[in-house]
C-alpha cells in the first residue's frame, strides 16, 4: 500500500474536514458550509463532493453515523462525522498553516519599507 | 417551477447511471437527494442561478465519472487490505464487479473481432494493423494494471500480451511500414517481445519501484485461479483464430466462439468459488471446441486444398476428439489452481 502523506491537504479536503469539525453533517450541509467558510471560492458540484467523501471514507478520516435529527421523508440522507484520525489530520494541518502564517508574518514585518 | 425541479432531478438520476456500479450503489441515492435540495434552494434565487447550477453539475460530470472509473481500476488494493475475508477464505475469492468482469472479458472480445476482421480478407496490411492495435490495447491494460497495483482484471491483459508476443515472434514482417520504418521480410523475433518489456519498464519507472511486479505475483499467490485465467488467454487465442478455415459460415462460427470465450471470462470474474471458476474456464474451452468442430463439418478441407476427396462425417463423430482435447487441456487450466490449493492446504494452521 502506498504511503499517503496527510500534509499538506488540498484546500477542498481541508474545508470538508473543517466543516465536519464542530458537528456531524449530511452531504448538502457540507456543501453549503464549505461554500460559506471558503467565502464562496469553493463551490462543489454534487459529483465532486461525493468523490471527495468516498476518498475520505476510504482513508478513514470520516465515517457515516446515524442522523441525530432524522427526517422521515429523507430515508437516503446520510450523516458524516470526523473520525479520531480525521480530527488529528485537521489539527495537524491547522498547526502547519499556523506555523506557516507565523513565519510569513515574521518575515514580512522584518522587510524594509 | 415544481415540474422543472422534478424534471432536473429525474435527468440527474439518469446521469448517475454513468458512474461505476459500486460508487452508484453507495452514493447515488444520497447524491440525488443533495441535488434535489440544491435545485429546490437555488430555484428560489431565479432561473439564472438554476442554469449556473446545472452547468456546474454537467461540466464536472465527465471528470467525476472518469475519476471514479480510474479509482475502480485499482480497487483491488483497497479490497485486499481492508477485507480480511480474502486472507481467511481458502476456497472462495472476492466477487468482481460488472466493470471488472467487462475489463477482463474485453481482450478476448477485441481479439475475436480482430480475427473476424482479418478473416474477411481486408487489404494488406490492415489485418496486421488490427492485430497490432490489439497488442497495444493489451499492453495499455497491462500498464494500467501494473501502475494500479495489479487489480484482478489485469490478468487477462497479462495473458493476452504474453500470448500475442509469443505468437508474433514467428510471424513475418512482410515489408511492413511502421512509424516511417520499413521492415524486411523476416520473422518479428525478439522485436515482438520488446513492447512488452518496455511496458513493464515504463510501469517500474512510473511507480519508481518493483511494486507492480510484486503485486502481480502477490495477486497470484493470493488466488491461483488467476494464473488459470492467464493460461486461458492461450486457449482463447487458439479457439478464436480459425486459421486456414474457409467455411462459408466462418464469421458466424467465429462470432459464436468469441461470445462463448468472452462469456466464460466474464462469468469467471463474477463467481466466487474457485472450483466453479475452473469449471467455467473448462466450459468455455469445451463450448468453443464444439463450435469449432461443427464449423469443420460445414466445409470440405480436402476439396478446398485440392486433395483427394474423403467421406463426409457428421459433427458428432468429433465428440471423442472434443473429449480428448478437453481432457488434455484441463490439467493445463487447472494446474495453477491446484498448486494454489496445495499451498493453502499446507499453510492452513490447525484449528485446535
Amino acid at each position: 500500500m502506498k504511503n499517503q502523506s496527510t500534509s499538506p491537504l488540498t484546500e477542498a479536503t481541508f474545508f470538508i474536514l473543517l466543516s465536519l469539525s464542530p458537528a456531524p453533517k449530511h452531504g448538502y450541509a457540507i456543501m453549503k458550509e464549505v461554500r460559506e467558510i471558503s467565502g464562496g471560492r469553493i463551490v462543489f458540484s454534487t459529483g465532486t463532493l461525493y468523490g471527495a467523501l468516498r476518498r475520505l471514507l476510504e482513508q478513514g478520516w470520516i465515517k457515516r453515523v446515524s442522523d441525530p435529527e432524522p427526517n422521515p421523508t429523507d430515508r437516503e440522507r446520510k450523516t458524516y462525522t470526523l473520525t479520531d484520525k480525521g480530527r488529528k489530520v485537521v489539527n495537524k494541518e491547522t498547526e502547519r498553516l499556523r506555523a506557516l502564517l507565523r513565519t510569513a508574518e515574521q518575515r514580512t514585518s522584518e522587510s524594509p519599507l | 417551477m415544481n415540474f422543472l425541479t422534478q424534471l432536473l432531478v429525474s435527468v440527474y438520476s439518469r446521469m448517475l447511471n454513468l458512474y461505476p456500479g459500486r460508487f452508484r450503489e453507495e452514493f447515488a441515492d444520497e447524491m440525488q437527494v443533495v441535488f434535489r435540495d440544491s435545485v429546490n434552494e437555488t430555484a428560489r434565487d431565479g432561473i439564472l442561478r438554476l442554469v449556473i447550477l446545472c452547468l456546474r453539475e454537467l461540466g464536472g460530470l465527465p471528470f467525476n465519472i472518469l475519476r471514479e472509473f480510474w479509482h475502480e481500476l485499482g480497487r483491488k488494493e483497497t479490497v485486499m487490505v481492508t477485507n480480511e475475508k480474502v486472507e481467511q477464505d481458502l476456497s472462495n475469492s472476492v466477487r468482481s464487479s460488472h466493470w471488472e468482469a467487462f475489463l477482463s472479458a474485453l481482450p478476448f472480445a477485441v481479439f475475436g473481432v480482430a480475427c473476424i476482421i482479418n478473416k474477411v480478407r481486408v487489404p494488406w496490411p490492415i489485418g496486421i494493423y488490427v492485430f497490432l492495435t490489439f497488442y497495444c490495447l493489451v499492453l495499455l491494460g497491462l500498464l494500467i494494471g501494473l501502475v494500479k497495483a495489479f487489480p484482478r482484471w489485469a490478468y487477462s491483459y497479462l495473458g493476452g500480451s504474453l500470448v500475442f508476443a509469443w505468437w508474433w515472434t514467428s510471424m513475418q514482417t512482410r515489408g511492413l511500414k511502421l512509424f516511417g520504418y520499413t521492415f524486411g521480410n523476416e520473422a518479428w523475433g525478439w522485436r515482438a517481445w520488446a513492447p512488452l518489456f518496455i511496458t513493464v519498464g515504463v510501469a517500474i519507472l512510473l511507480t519508481r519501484s518493483i511494486r507492480p511486479l510484486r503485486e502481480l505475483v502477490f495477486g497470484i499467490w493470493q488466488d491461483w485461479t488467476f494464473l488459470s485465467l492467464v493460461t486461458y488467454s492461450l486457449i482463447g487465442f487458439m479457439m478464436l483464430l480459425y486459421d486456414e478455415v474457409r467455411s462459408p459460415y466462418t464469421i458466424a462460427f467465429m462470432t459464436a466462439s468469441t461470445l462463448v470465450v468472452c462469456a466464460s471470462a466474464w462469468i469467471f470474474m463474477r463467481i466466487e468459488s474457485h472450483l466453479h471458476r475452473l469449471g467455467i474456464l473448462l466450459g468455455g474451452f469445451f463450448g468453443s471446441l464444439i463450435i469449432d468442430r461443427i464449423c469443420a463439418t460445414t466445409w470440405d478441407l480436402y476439396t478446398y486444398n485440392e486433395l483427394p476427396a474423403q467421406p463426409t462425417m457428421p459433427w458428432y463423430n468429433s465428440l471423442p476428439e472434443i473429449i480428448f482435447y478437453t481432457v488434455l487441456w484441463s490439467p493445463i487450466i487447472w494446474l495453477p489452481a491446484l498448486v494454489g490449493l496445495f499451498k493453502t492446504t499446507f499453510n492452513k494452521e490447525p484449528t485446535s
